[in-house]
């Protein structure tokens, strides 16, 4: 399941609105299954990350907010709804497997940019379906997360 | 002054001559897209579509064409068991439904019992992202919007 939590909503909104604490980019994290994100989780520290090592940095791959790190938008006026789409995010393992150790990645989070990595806002999140886990030599790839706004 | 020259001269996204970025247009002028992309468009059957959006190429897609023609591919993709290339994700999760739940998709949703509505949906929103992937990568990933018209028939919910 993936989703938009109420700290997201509230960070878009003001972004869009007052144009004011908007992040100058934002970060893909992998959590494990210790705790799942929900419409209420507000921050990163609410989650448990997965270890970092072997080819993954603490903290998650940084998305520029552009055309480049999110490439497709869609319009829906037949199901009154609207995505943005993340580019194919990668982590390639090195020297080891990712996770280096403990569990697998379960949730894709996406965080604000605060410069305190465990106070940044988890603004959506995106369920793998299983704990994911790569061994040394192979990616863990996440294509097409989508990001969905809906009119309801 | 010298930058101003350099920046005329660069033939760069700064050249006061250059279109911001080559997938846009201004409203009310198409973009100009190289013949090949163009013949891409034609045989996915979506138009581009004018929008104030420099970074993006907008593209305006019927329901009533996409879709039929999208639920079919898949079918054949999952009968001939054919994995289309870039769409491994797409064709696993299509392997999932079955031939009921396309079956509705392709009804009117005013046609459609109640009890169907959940797995037709889960087909058509499966429909929308092969679509939208093949598009992508059709168009060499460039950055890209989808504008879905509106036809009731096609809702999900």
């Amino acid at each position: 399941m993936a989703g938009t939590t109420n700290r997201g909503a509230f960070r878009i909104a003001q972004a869009f609105y007052r144009n004011t604490s908007i992040p100058t980019n934002l970060f893909a994290f992998l959590a494990t299954s210790a705790a799942a994100p929900t419409a209420d989780t507000n921050l990163k520290s609410d989650l448990t990350e997965i270890a970092a090592g072997n080819g993954y940095t603490a903290g998650g791959l940084s998305l520029n907010r552009n055309s480049t790190d999110f490439d497709v938008l869609t319009e829906d006026d037949t199901n009154d709804r609207a995505f943005v789409q993340i580019k194919d995010l990668v982590w390639t393992a090195s020297g080891g497997p990712i996770p280096a150790i403990g569990g697998g990645a379960r949730y894709l989070p996406v965080t604000d940019d605060n410069a305190t990595p465990a106070n940044r806002d988890v603004i959506h999140y995106f369920d793998l379906a299983a704990d994911r886990t790569v061994s040394a030599g192979q990616s863990l790839t996440i294509q097409d997360a989508e990001i969905r706004l809906r009119n309801v | 002054m010298l930058d101003w020259f350099r920046r005329l001269f660069t033939r760069g996204a700064e050249h006061p001559l250059d279109p911001p970025h080559p997938a846009g247009a201004p409203p009310g002028r198409e973009p100009d897209l190289p013949p090949a992309v163009r013949e891409s468009l034609r045989a996915l059957d979506v138009v581009v579509e004018s929008r104030a959006d420099p970074d993006y190429l907008w593209l305006q897609a019927d329901p009533d064409v996409i879709y039929p023609k999208v639920i079919n591919a898949i079918r054949l993709a999952v009968d001939e068991e054919e994995i289309p290339s870039g769409l491994a994700q797409y064709y696993h999760q299509a392997l999932t439904l079955d031939d009921e739940a396309w079956r509705w998709a392709l009804t009117p949703r005013g046609q459609c019992p109640d009890a169907v509505l959940a797995a037709r949906a889960e087909a058509l929103e499966l429909a929308r992202r092969w679509f939208t992937a093949q598009l992508h990568a059709e168009l060499g990933g460039r950055p890209i919007g989808v504008h879905w018209l509106k036809r009731s028939r096609w809702r999900q919910a």
